[in-house]
């Protein structure tokens, strides 16, 4: 019911708003029909038999702007699935919005109110979709503070829904200096608190070449730290850049507090790692990074990351690039490697390609490796309706081989004044 | 050490000896000197009130020096360190901004000083560039900053490749890194991206993987791509919780109970020795590292299946990992505790 509401609500606000007023209002969007088709194992069946699977989504995207007042906005994004063949899942139709909310902003944007489905961040380092309102607020000395309440749109792990949750943010920010904050996030479950963060976050910039951003948050019920994120990064000139990152974090973090599973959980986890990216010529980047992890066990792991991508000299846009991934954790780990490569004609045509193999350190179902080969084409019929179509083959323990196809038919389109990023 | 040190230092400060731009033929010229002899700025910089992009205004030539000063014209030296080796000026960096002398000078009503503060008492030409960051025109512009009117300055805002600081810089492993950067900064995002950058992949809520949805788009680094489903225990296995910045928690049992892994006698099992005390495979050391994992199962409140085990008098032992339990918690009335002690 809840989220009938709140659809409706939303994509109401739409056409009325856009009807009044003595603004130009605008509407721009997309819809994206998207199908996939593949086979896999069959996990019911005796032997190795495979089923095919092929589900249909539609996601569809509205921006409103100075929708009847100036600093009006609505956004609007939802999706359906139907899954058209039966047997996995059969007759499974779902659908959802994914957020919804009509927002205000004052002509000076010293006030920013937002209602509707939107996303927040509790602390522990993620955001939550939330129904329910917000207040931003700049305020005198360069404060800024933030409010908000309202209803959890996502499940707990047991699938409790209808959880009431507030929370805020006072944050100071000296000019371009940076900001200090403090924020504060309460989730209540029958009446009983399931979370109660306090966070502190502060990000400094020195000159614009010198960021240290950092986080930390606390959870009041476990009384213990859930997360620490700092990191620093450097730009010595305009084509490079470094950073050095350190992060710390309680796996716990995620779970309510009326769960069992919290009273078990002990060990931390860090992770120390850094990088840089270097743009030496026009078209060309080059990016590095390595990051250790330390879990409370005393068993470590990593993963590095190198990538080179090119925009080609030529007269239409390609880009190639090459990526080489290592990762290592404690039961396994893999070495990775990819091609891609990826371009549009001067008429309306696009094409992608890549090639991607993992090597396992140790076999998966008696395999040592996956290679993964995918290519796509698409074609601009009109402005904004854009035909892709694609195939992948994979060659995988799941099914030893699979082959994939994708379509996807997507418009964008606009009405009014453009007046939305 | 306190000579490697020494000879470091010696070093840098040689090679930045080296580096100062003392090369070639620099201008004598004060800012300081005129503006004390009541020379107005627009009496040398003749073209610059009506210029409407910024960099486009010239900068004054000999023909306005000369206009004043006559012994100029047969005396470089006066002006040049090294006559013989005059070079053209470089031009100013113009990145991209929207600026017009014109609006300005009429805004501060022909004051220069408002913006060129430091020019004043400046002995070089073009000493205070250095001071033209953002925080200068903040001075003024701080509504239309707050306001996220970017677009009014800056002219093609979605290509920078180097963002004005370096908390906007989305090269390398920003993918990695930007929840971190999110954080704090979700205003700063916002002056380019509306929230459905952040559903396209976040959204708990869609049935897809961005590596699905936006297949086509090779150059995105996708956590999901290829044969995702065979090594996802190997990725959340290494940054353990990963998973759940972007998936709800019932996807897990519902792929499982799709795939299959959460029936009886299904191909997955848990390692062997996994309920043997003593064994290298134990569950209870995964369960205090990866809980989460263990959650997105087996969390079913009060038909969770570890309090069989885990309660008073039962086999399991007592769970609690020897933090501090919060002492405001009911044992017999809130949740979690009277599941085990109520």
């Amino acid at each position: 019911m809840r989220r009938i509401l709140a659809i409706f609500l939303a994509v109401s606000l739409v056409p009325v708003a856009a009807t009044a007023g003595p603004v130009s209002p605008s509407v721009s969007g997309s819809t994206e029909t998207f199908t996939t088709f593949w086979r896999e194992l069959d996990p019911y069946a005796a032997s190795d038999a495979t089923k095919s699977r092929m589900p249909v989504y539609q996601y569809v995207t509205v921006r409103g702007r100075d929708l009847g007042v100036a600093g009006l906005s609505a956004d609007v994004s939802g999706f359906g699935q139907l899954e058209l063949l039966k047997g996995f899942a059969a007759d499974r139709a779902t659908g959802d919005l994914m957020y919804g909310y009509v927002r205000y902003v004052d002509p000076k944007g010293y006030v920013r109110a937002t209602a509707g489905r939107q996303f927040v961040y509790r602390g522990a380092g993620y955001g939550v979709a939330l129904d329910g309102a917000t207040v931003e607020g700049f305020l005198p000395l360069n404060l800024q503070v933030q409010a908000f309440g309202g209803i959890v749109a996502e499940r707990t792990f047991e699938g409790t829904l209808d959880r009431p949750a507030v929370g805020g943010r006072l944050a100071w920010m000296p000019r371009d200096f940076g900001h200090v904050g403090a924020s504060y996030y309460q989730e209540w479950s029958s009446d009983q608190i399931d979370r109660q963060n306090v966070g502190a976050d502060f990000a400094f910039r020195y000159f614009k070449e010198v960021t240290v951003d950092g986080s930390s948050t606390f959870d009041m019920v476990g009384h213990g730290v859930q997360d620490v994120d700092l990191t620093v990064s450097y730009l010595p000139f305009r084509w490079a850049s470094i950073f050095v990152h350190y992060g710390l974090f309680d796996p716990d973090a995620l779970l309510p507090r009326t769960s069992i599973f919290w009273v078990f959980a002990r060990e931390l986890h860090q992770s120390v790692g850094g990088g840089f990216d270097v743009r030496p010529f026009q078209g060309f980047t080059f990016w590095v990074n390595w990051d250790q992890y330390l879990y409370g066990s005393g068993d470590t792991g990593y993963l590095g990351k190198a990538r080179a991508s090119y925009q080609l000299p030529v007269t239409i846009p390609v880009t190639v690039g090459l990526e080489y991934d290592r990762m290592s954790e404690t039961e396994n780990g893999y070495d990775a490697v990819r091609v891609f490569g990826t371009g549009e004609t001067g008429y309306g045509l696009r094409f992608s390609a890549e090639v991607l193999a993992y090597f396992f350190a140790h076999d998966v179902r008696s395999y040592d490796k996956v290679i993964t080969g995918f290519g796509g084409l698409g074609y601009r019929f009109l402005h904004g309706l854009v035909l892709d179509v694609g195939a992948e083959v994979n060659r995988t323990p799941l099914v030893s081989s699979e082959v994939r196809g994708l379509a996807k038919l997507t418009w964008d389109f606009s009405f009014g004044e453009e007046g939305t990023r | 050490m306190k000579l490697l040190n020494s000879f470091l230092l010696v070093s840098l400060a040689a090679l930045v000896g080296c580096a100062k731009p003392s090369d070639g033929d620099q201008l004598r010229f004060s800012h300081k000197l005129h503006v004390d002899n009541d020379v107005g700025c627009i009496e040398c910089h003749t073209d610059i009130v009506p210029s409407s992009q910024v960099g486009t205004g010239k900068r004054p030539g000999h023909d306005q020096c000369v206009g004043c000063h006559d012994n100029l014209k047969d005396n470089c030296a006066l002006c040049h360190t090294k006559p013989d080796q005059v070079r053209a000026l470089p031009r100013h960096a113009t990145r991209d901004l929207n600026f017009s002398h014109e609006l300005h000078v009429e805004a501060v009503e022909g004051d220069c000083k408002k913006c060129h503060a430091t020019m004043v008492s400046s002995r070089e030409p073009g000493a205070d560039r250095r001071n033209w960051t953002h925080t200068a025109c903040m001075e003024c512009h701080r509504d239309q900053y707050r306001a996220m009117k970017c677009e009014q300055c800056h002219q093609r805002m979605t290509e920078w490749k180097d963002k004005p600081f370096a908390v906007f810089n989305h090269d390398g492993d920003f993918m990695g890194r930007h929840g971190q950067l999110a954080r704090g900064e979700k205003v700063v995002c916002s002056h380019c991206h509306t929230d459905d950058k952040c559903a396209e992949c976040h959204s708990t809520l869609q049935p897809t993987v961005p590596a699905e949805r936006f297949a086509w788009d090779v150059s995105k680094p996708h956590v999901h791509r290829g044969d995702f489903k065979t090594r996802h225990a190997m990725e959340a296995g290494l940054d353990r919780m990963r998973c759940f910045s972007c998936h709800e928690s019932r996807q897990c049992a519902e792929c499982h109970q799709e795939s299959g892994v959460a029936r009886a006698g299904a191909a997955f099992k848990h390692p062997d020795g996994w309920m043997k005390a003593g064994s290298p495979n134990h569950h209870g050391r995964d369960a205090r590292s990866k809980i989460g994992l263990c959650a997105g199962c087996h969390d079913r409140g009060e038909k969770t299946s570890c309090i069989v085990c885990h309660r008073p008098g039962g086999t399991g032992g007592n769970p609690h990992p020897g933090r501090e339990m919060d002492s405001s918690l009911n044992r017999e009335r809130d949740m979690p505790c009277r599941l085990c002690h109520g």
